[in-house]
């Protein structure tokens, strides 16, 4: 198959040929022949620079604005589970940024601060022998994520242990 | 003041409602029912300073206050 890409990149325009090069199908194997074009990027016009300037101005303030949102979410998802623990609780939280409950069956769990696989069931010696991985269908900050584990395992640990995959 | 938290992206959305205020009470209520039947939220009473919270099924205007956590899934 021989054929000829038109553009390498959106902001650029002219044009070189090359000579022919070897393009190998990732998933096949199979060999093809192309012409590639190559292309060499341009100088930008002031106008176009001032556009991608402004672009590139909004695409900060936007992701300044998520880190915002998320820092304050994050803040107050912490104020809410901090508000519901005991003081006892929120001293192994400040010390080791997890959470030890007792489940319902009087197993003990680790809830680190995380989302994948963050639970661990701890034995009386304190080794971990189970870690789970569960968590809201939704998104939602750490400490809620924390606090819905928590509220499970306390009320439902027979369900939590159903619904979580086990490594 | 009663304070419905549902937990979600912002961290939580809260609800409060005064139980002497049947309208308050209402408005709370509509919205623990959509997220309890209708997306399967868990429904909790709890109370701060760290005792164990309870599952409710029903709204419970008398309730100091209530966590609705989206259901869970395995990861």
């Amino acid at each position: 198959m021989t054929g000829t890409w038109e553009s390498w990149a959106v902001d650029t325009s002219n044009t070189a040929t090359c000579s022919s090069a070897t393009w190998t199908h990732l998933t096949s194997g199979t060999t093809h022949i192309v012409s590639v074009v190559y292309t060499a990027r341009r100088e930008l016009s002031a106008e176009e620079r001032e556009q991608m300037r402004l672009e590139n101005k909004q695409l900060r303030q936007w992701a300044d604005r998520r880190a915002e949102e998320r820092r304050q979410a994050d803040a107050r998802a912490d104020d809410l589970l901090l508000s519901l623990l005991t003081p006892a609780e929120r001293e192994t939280m400040e010390k080791m940024a997890a959470l030890v409950v007792r489940g319902q069956t009087g197993r003990t769990f680790r809830l680190r601060r995380g989302r994948i696989a963050n639970v661990d069931e701890m034995d009386a010696g304190g080794n971990v022998i189970a870690r789970f991985c569960i968590h809201p269908r939704e998104s939602v900050p750490y400490g809620d994520n924390l606090l819905a584990q928590k509220l499970m395992l306390e009320t439902n640990e027979a369900e939590f242990l159903r619904i979580a995959n086990r490594s | 003041m009663n304070t419905l938290h549902v937990l979600d992206r912002t961290g939580d959305t809260k609800i409060t409602w005064d139980r002497t205020i049947p309208e308050e009470v209402g408005a709370a209520r509509a919205t623990f029912n959509r997220l309890k039947q209708d997306n399967r939220y868990l429904a909790y009473k709890v109370n701060p300073g760290g005792n164990k919270g309870e599952v409710i099924t029903e709204f419970d205007p008398d309730a100091e206050k209530i966590i609705l956590a989206p259901p869970m899934v395995g990861g």
